[in-house]
């Protein structure tokens, strides 16, 4: 019980500044990243800092905002359902087509209709466009 | 300050009735027909002061009355290029809009008629206001010989092409039908109402119409090339091909028939 290597190990007090050990890395890399900021955007980091009545509500109001927002993952009611609002579909354009057969005979029907409308579109043909006729032009432009 | 967001404003209301009115305008076939019936009343008024400037010089041939034929033929001449770019350019729409064509059939039509168009823009450009009758006359003889040995052919087959695209989506429907009430025959039959005779042998007389259709829709693929070849003549081969097109008529309405009789037969099985 009395083992000195054991009341060594228990007791052995924790390294001397872990803290500022701590610190010490925090800060070290805060550096490191803001030495990788280019020039420009340090002078405009630096002005801002500067003007304390600019800086800090700026900095009051962005600190709320994630203040809530941390509150809000912690104590916000995740239970809460979700409201799915389907998209609304884009209206699909009119096309006429034949139907696909159905058992109940409606099919019938509709294609009766599609053949008369067909036969009406067959009578109208004019196969020689006579109303897309290429104008009368006189080329004898001479006197 | 006040100004600054008047005039944004402004702007923007403009803004957004112009983009609105642009919108409205889309371009179709009737819109490209419209403005070649515009045209051509343009083209028909420009010949007629021509043609009076013309007989007037004519019946007295005075430098005011020249100078005064001189700017009527110089006006008719830029109306008349402008009235065919616009005609081609209706022609083409007609053909962008058909239903039965190919993309291949259609993008060998669009580059002759592009290259058409092209022409007649450019040479309308080429008008300058200082010339002269006899170069006017000469420009007038420049355009002749293109209509007769490009444009004319270009219009020829761009009209068989529109014909032969309204039958091939007409053959096209008919055997959407022809599919639809071969399904019904299936249906029927496989719940007994029907039996397979006699639409066995219509089927086969149905598909021999749409095969003869098809056969036609070919051959007047072959002969409208025919235009191109110097063997023949352009309007002969213009002429018969329209012929041929026109055999495809009663063809279709042969199809409609048999369909409609299997339809009703089908119906009254029912």
């Amino acid at each position: 019980m009395n083992n000195p290597e054991i009341n060594q190990t228990v007791t052995q007090p924790k390294p001397k500044g872990g803290v500022t050990e701590v610190i010490g890395k925090i800060k070290t890399v805060l550096l490191r990243v803001w030495g990788s900021f280019p020039l420009p955007v340090k002078n405009i980091l630096i002005k801002f800092y500067a003007n304390k009545k600019v800086f800090i509500p700026v900095t009051v109001a962005f600190g709320l905002i994630f203040l809530i927002i941390i509150l809000g993952l912690l104590f916000g009611t995740r239970s809460a359902p979700v409201v799915f609002i389907p998209p609304k579909k884009t209206p699909t354009p009119f096309v006429v087509t034949t139907p696909i057969a159905t058992p109940s005979g409606d099919i019938l029907s509709v294609t009766e209709i599609k053949l008369k409308e067909l036969n009406s579109q067959i009578n109208s043909l004019d196969v020689s466009q006579q109303k897309l006729s290429p104008p009368a032009i006189d080329y004898d432009v001479s006197f | 300050m006040k100004k600054a967001v008047l005039t944004t404003l402004v702007l923007g209301s403009l803004y957004l009735v112009l983009s609105t009115s642009i919108h409205a305008q889309t371009f179709d076939f009737n819109k490209a027909y419209q403005d070649h019936l515009y045209n051509l009343t343009l083209y028909n008024q420009a010949y007629s002061d021509y043609q009076d400037a013309k007989n007037s010089y004519l019946a007295n041939k005075t430098l005011s009355l020249k100078e005064d034929a001189r700017q009527k033929t110089l006006n008719m001449l830029r109306s008349r290029d402008q009235m065919m770019t616009v005609y081609m350019q209706m022609l083409k729409q007609k053909i962008v809009e058909d239903k039965g064509l190919s993309g291949e059939d259609k993008n060998n039509i669009f580059v002759k008629i592009d290259s058409e168009v092209d022409w007649y823009k450019s040479d309308k450009e080429k008008y300058n206001s200082n010339d002269s009758l006899e170069t006017l006359f000469s420009r007038s003889d420049e355009a002749r010989a293109r209509y007769k040995a490009n444009t004319l052919l270009t219009i020829d087959e761009a009209l068989v092409d529109i014909g032969l695209g309204e039958e091939i989506a007409l053959r096209n429907e008919h055997e959407a039908v022809y599919s639809t009430l071969k399904t019904a025959i299936d249906a029927g039959v496989a719940t007994g109402k029907l039996t397979r005779n006699p639409f066995n042998h219509w089927l086969t007389d149905i598909d021999a119409t749409d095969s003869m259709l098809k056969q036609n829709e070919s051959d007047v693929r072959t002969r409208i090339q025919k235009i191109y070849n110097q063997s023949y003549s352009p309007q002969g081969s213009f002429e018969a091909s329209i012929e041929i097109l026109g055999l495809g008529v009663p063809q279709l309405s042969q199809f409609n028939k048999f369909l409609t009789e299997v339809l009703n037969y089908i119906k009254n099985q029912q």
